[in-house]
């Protein structure tokens, strides 16, 4: 081992393509990104430096502020939903047998695999306000609970956010389903032989040695609530008003609306930084220390 | 097996990396030119195809391939002159797209080579707004006239109700409220797109102030003054009235039409372009009629105070980077004549840029639409622009978001009124 990792060019070699990938597709595009926000920029004529102008006006923005809240609103719906319910399900599906876990690990996933567009055109028609199936559901159940949901001030960035939640669970829960059958079940069975509850023995073992696992699906899981677009780009466009943006749809506003890169530059730094800051965090609380079973 | 998936696989790599295949060289005879134009409705289709037909007897060593403009605000525009792969010939539209364009140098001054072929003595001088950009020189060659917006009515659910046409804004607030309790949509707004929104708007400020949202665009007012602050109002209390129905912003024109054509609502608003479609649905149980006024006192003023009519520059351009500029222009011309024969022909159409129709023969018999607005339109005193779409596309867009949320009852006048003033400075 010592021989081979010795050999200094042979390292620089083996790690050259994915430098020049990390380079080419990352970092080469943020440093544009980051030039760009200090310019005011038609996207077509050469761009004028402005300074720091547009952090200035983005923070005097209250597009931006509310960008920001829903950004985060979004995050933390689909943060809480999706993990939670992914874990029930994989512990779930792991004690059924062979058969039945082969049609459940299927099942979750379909919805993640199926067009955006597709789902959320079928997501605006449960949602309709008049004739929508949740609304009739209550009609149904004598409950007074109708609302426009894609048209309501409040209820819009949620009514999305849960749309996103349902068509990426099944994606979690393939991660954790993985990685629950990774977690060696002596330790497991041991704690059942010792009195242990199921469901205890779970918590208390399962859980932890899946930290790692749960690290990666927090950081897709809120990063993922934070870059959304898709979902309200085709249900609510943003609106009613500006109800249903976020950092991703002032960027889109900003570029494609209003012809202004430099300022749609901007947000996409702030946004770059929000998800870089949440990611450290996340980094610096859970799994510090790799588990090795 | 083991040879031929490795093979097939090559081959399909192979296919998709030459996707437009071999190309052979052309006969030197023929030109290739490529057209991009909103090829994708009933309206826009039968008229570029006739157009097509006929250009081909006239140019025949010229092969035009369309490419279909996608109604995505310029954005496929900006997109194909970012790239350098401009179609030689397109739709053009937009004060900002344009002036981004003009400034690539991506389009250039066509008035020397229009006069040359005759197409600019062809252009009604009332249309010139149309044709003559804000700096000056033409870069489009308009085929439709400048458009009005139009409110209509279904009398058979007035008389249903027992009310009377609106003559006055507060007289509409009551109807919606009546016809809200009942469980109809008095004005069904697809809001899903907010260029209504803002041409809902403009006609409520339009009855306060002629000049509408074109004010505004200009410099020329204040969104505190007192017509722009009354018709947020006025907005708010017909969404609060129920006027717009339960979930504006969900509705789509096709949604809308559907309640529309099929009496499940009084009224609707659209622009001219929609009578067509509203007589061929409806027959004459719909009718026209001028939008309410601010009150009882400025009716017969408000009467000739369009929304609408007034066009900004718009129609089709030629790339200043085709290696056949010349032609295109030639072509661009011709192509604009014969989409106004073809709507005045087939369609009984009447609206138009170009003043070519007197000695043509209509096939289709035009609406009465059509004849009562051939009579109003002399009769106009002011116009705007139909969606306040000017320059300023950050207030614009601002003004569209605002208006949306009015509509859909999220917003109240005063946060809108807000909102306007952050983007406009006052």
């Amino acid at each position: 081992m010592k021989k081979y990792l010795g050999n200094k060019l042979m390292i620089g070699i083996f790690i050259m393509p994915v430098c020049a990938f990390i380079a080419v597709l990352i970092l080469y595009p943020l440093f544009i990104l980051v030039k760009n926000s200090f310019t005011t920029w038609d996207g077509l004529n050469p761009a004028v430096f402005t300074g720091i102008a547009n952090y200035k006006r983005i923070f005097k923005d209250p597009l931006f502020y509310k960008s920001l809240k829903n950004g985060v609103i979004y995050a933390i719906i689909q943060t809480c939903y999706q993990i939670p319910l992914a874990t029930l399900l994989a512990f779930a599906v792991k004690s059924v047998t062979n058969g039945e876990k082969k049609f459940f690990r299927i099942a979750y996933y379909i919805p993640a695999v199926l067009s955006v567009t597709v789902v959320c055109q079928l997501w605006v028609r449960i949602y309709d306000a008049d004739y929508g199936l949740i609304n009739k559901l209550f009609e149904i159940l004598g409950l007074s609970y109708q609302q426009n949901w894609l048209g309501g001030k409040d209820t819009a960035i949620r009514a999305v956010a849960m749309v996103g939640t349902w068509q990426f669970t099944g994606y979690q829960f393939i991660l954790l389903f993985s990685a629950a059958n990774s977690v060696p079940s002596d330790y497991f069975e041991a704690a059942l032989l010792d009195g242990c509850t199921k469901f205890k023995a779970h918590l208390r073992i399962t859980l932890p040695l899946m930290q790692e696992a749960y690290r990666y699906c927090l950081i897709i899981a809120f990063t993922g609530g934070l870059n959304a677009f898709a979902t309200m780009n085709i249900m609510t466009g943003g609106g009613p008003g500006t109800s249903t943006y976020t950092l991703t749809y002032l960027m889109y506003r900003s570029a494609f609306s209003v012809n202004n890169y430099g300022y749609g530059c901007t947000a996409s730094v702030m946004l770059v930084l929000q998800s870089f800051i949440f990611s450290l965090i996340v980094n610096r609380v859970i799994a510090r220390e790799q588990i090795i079973y | 097996m083991k040879r031929i998936l490795p093979l097939l696989l090559a081959l399909v790599m192979i296919v998709t990396l030459f996707p437009a295949g071999i190309a052979y060289a052309d006969d030197a005879e023929e030109i290739n030119l490529r057209l991009l134009v909103r090829y994708s409705d009933d309206d826009g289709i039968p008229r570029i195809n006739y157009s097509l037909e006929k250009l081909k007897e006239e140019f025949p060593n010229v092969n035009l391939e369309i490419v279909p403009l996608a109604a995505d605000g310029g954005l496929q525009l900006r997109t194909m002159a970012a790239t350098g792969d401009m179609c030689d010939i397109f739709e053009l539209s937009g004060d900002d797209t344009i002036a981004t364009l003009a400034k690539l140098g991506a389009i250039k001054d066509m008035t020397e080579d229009i006069k040359a072929c005759g197409y600019y003595d062809e252009v009604f001088p009332g249309e010139y707004p149309k044709m003559v950009f804000t700096d000056g020189n033409i870069y489009t060659l308009p085929f439709t006239g400048s458009e009005i917006g139009m409110l209509f009515a279904n009398t058979e659910k007035f008389e249903e109700f027992g009310l009377e046409i609106p003559r006055t804004i507060p007289e509409l607030i009551e109807c919606a409220k009546v016809f809200s309790a009942g469980g109809l949509v008095t004005i069904p707004i697809f809001a899903k797109e907010q260029w209504i929104c803002n041409a809902l708007y403009n006609a409520l400020v339009s009855r306060y102030d002629p000049r509408g949202l074109d004010a505004l665009q200009e410099g020329t007012a204040s969104v505190r003054d007192e017509a722009f602050v009354k018709a947020a109002q006025d907005l708010e209390a017909l969404a609060a009235a129920g006027a717009f129905g339960s979930s504006p912003t969900n509705m789509a024109y096709e949604n809308c039409t559907e309640l529309w054509y099929n009496d499940k609502s009084a009224m609707f608003l659209n622009g001219e372009w929609e009578s067509d479609s509203t007589y061929n649905n409806m027959g004459d149980k719909a009718i026209w009629v001028p939008f309410p006024a601010a009150s009882e006192e400025t009716y017969d003023a408000s009467l000739t105070a369009a929304f609408g009519g007034r066009g900004a520059a718009g129609g089709l351009s030629v790339c200043a980077w085709s290696e056949h500029y010349d032609l295109c222009v030639k072509i661009a011309a011709r192509m604009a004549e014969l989409w106004v024969e073809h709507d005045y022909i087939y369609r009984g159409k009447a609206c138009f840029a170009l003043d070519i129709t007197a000695d043509m023969v209509q096939e289709a018999t035009p609406c009465h639409f059509m004849t009562e607005l051939s009579e109003y339109r002399p009769t106009i005193t002011s116009t705007n622009i139909l969606s306040g779409n000017g320059a300023n596309q950050e207030l614009y867009t601002t003004c569209g978001e605002g208006t949306q949320s009015l509509v859909a009852g999220v917003m109240t006048a005063d946060e809108f009124i807000e909102s306007i003033a952050l983007v406009t400075g006052d």
